[in-house]
């Protein structure tokens, strides 16, 4: 009788680890489909805005097109699955990429870098997106009044903190809907850089929001393994 | 046509207005960043064409589509998307149209080609034009219409459904000999064969007798002098300083058009 339960014991410990390893395969991928849909649309836009930049302001035009080279490289190293950069290289990809998005928002969007420190290590392109869905969607929502995100950074004892916060729309936590009940897109994007950020550094991804006042998404990255 | 564009982004508010620039047809009376700009616009404002980009924060496009439909239904709604899954259900959504971003000003020519066939369809069959000579057009062709006979039709015209008197309409157009009596039998006849001209035509009801005299009824056709008169901003384009050209009556008009015109120039 014991015999046979020892057994199902180690089956149902396997069953769980081939579980984990499909999980972590699925998240991967899901984050390689996001990059491969979202990229042709996003170069679409991006490339409509500069080909009319360029007529009026061919210098503008011309650093735009730096930042877009900027974002391409770091999405094809993202999805090459390689190993972590500093939170410096991670901010130069933030960077470009707001610098693309400022052409559609134009005066509606502000940013601050609140940058105490950047000497510690994350996984290429997993604070990018959390700075991508704060401008997309909370900055977005409020339409012609426009917004600002916070990029702050902090050393504390035992760990690093990043912090993105926006003064947005926000969304409802239970529910995960903005106002007006509409559905935030952005969830896949947060699953799979949450999932990234454990993994690769055993970090912590808190997000807290308010509908109508803002977002707040806090990054914790345990100092123990990180250099 | 009255148009309007209406898109989140300044970028590419400033292409539209690239684009449409010099395109026939597209007079661009407003940009708006904003979808509740808009309807407040189109509320004090006639607009007959609206470029919409879907994606927009607060008030979406479709949204918006459906304000705009409520205040002005006959208004012709244009869907400007980068995604093509919305394409399939844009008529369902309340558009007429599409085009797709980036577009170039080949599309916007052939999306108002598309789009005057639309309105033409719409629009009355008869078009009657006094900015150059006088022309009646059913479908693009003209009435047969020839000398004194057309010449009291374009009087009558002029007073835009006002009535005027047989005798005024006989002395104008005979002019300077005595009226009354056996002498306007010759308007009567020609008064005749322009009922029959146009009951021909299948517009019988175009002339309207009263007891002293004759009007027309103006919502059997349109006519630039009409349109003008409302201050349809087209219209302004299309006046270029002839008005009933072949009627030596119609100075006085000219000179009340041109005085007008003077005007709008020194207002500007």
């Amino acid at each position: 009788m014991a015999f046979c339960v020892i057994d199902d014991l180690t089956d149902q410990k396997r069953q769980e680890e081939r579980l984990q390893e499909m999980e972590a395969e699925w998240k991967e991928n899901q984050m390689r489909a996001c990059f491969s849909l979202a990229m042709p649309h996003f170069l679409c836009n991006a490339l409509g805005s500069i080909q009319e930049i360029l007529l009026e302001h061919p210098r503008y035009a011309s650093s735009l097109i730096g930042d877009l080279i900027v974002h391409l490289r770091g999405c094809i190293q993202a999805v090459r699955n390689g190993s972590l950069i500093s939170f410096h290289q991670e901010l130069d990809q933030i960077k470009a990429y707001v610098n693309i998005e400022k052409m559609r928002f134009g005066g509606k969007l502000k940013v601050c870098y609140d940058i105490e420190t950047d000497g510690f290590s994350v996984p290429p392109l997993s604070i990018q997106p959390l700075v991508e869905n704060a401008i997309c969607h909370g900055i977005f929502g409020r339409g012609t009044a426009g917004g600002m995100v916070t990029i702050r950074t902090r050393e504390k004892q035992g760990f690093w903190m990043t912090e993105i916060a926006d003064d947005g729309i926000g969304f409802h936590m239970d529910t995960g809907k903005g106002q007006a009940g509409r559905p935030c897109p952005c969830s896949t994007t947060q699953e799979s850089v949450m999932f990234r950020i454990e993994k690769a550094v055993h970090g912590t991804v808190q997000i807290e929001s308010t509908v109508g006042i803002g977002t707040r998404v806090t990054v914790l990255i345990p100092k123990e393994k990180n250099v | 046509m009255r148009t309007i564009v209406v898109d989140d982004e300044r970028i590419m508010l400033r292409q539209f207005g690239r684009l449409s620039r010099d395109i026939a047809d597209l007079n661009l009376v407003g940009s708006f960043e904003c979808a509740s700009d808009a309807v407040r616009y189109a509320m004090e404002y006639p607009v007959e064409l609206a470029f919409i980009d879907i994606v927009m924060p607060v008030l979406n496009g479709v949204e918006l589509a459906r304000e705009l439909r409520k205040i002005r239904p006959e208004m012709v709604i244009v869907f400007v998307t980068a995604y093509d899954s919305f394409i399939r259900d844009f008529n369902q959504i309340g558009g007429d149209y599409y085009i797709l971003k980036p577009f170039t000003r080949e599309t916007l020519e052939m999306t108002m080609s598309k789009i005057r066939y639309l309105s033409r369809r719409l629009r009355k069959e008869v078009y009657i034009q006094t900015f150059g000579r006088f022309v009646v057009l059913k479908n693009g062709k003209p009435l047969p219409l020839r000398g004194k006979t057309k010449e009291i039709l374009a009087l009558i015209v002029i007073k835009r459904g006002r009535e005027i008197s047989n005798e005024e309409i006989y002395n104008t157009v005979w002019e300077e000999r005595a009226g009354g009596g056996d002498r306007m039998n010759v308007y009567y006849n020609a008064l005749h064969r322009l009922r029959r001209v146009l009951k021909n035509a299948g517009y019988g009801n175009m002339l309207i007798a009263t007891q002293r005299g004759q009007m027309v009824d103006v919502d059997c056709f349109t006519c630039d002098y009409y349109e003008w008169l409302d201050g349809n901003a087209d219209m302004s384009e299309k006046f270029t300083g002839e008005f009933l050209s072949e009627y030596s009556w119609s100075e006085a008009y000219l000179a009340d058009i041109l005085r007008h015109e003077d005007d709008l120039e020194h207002a500007l």
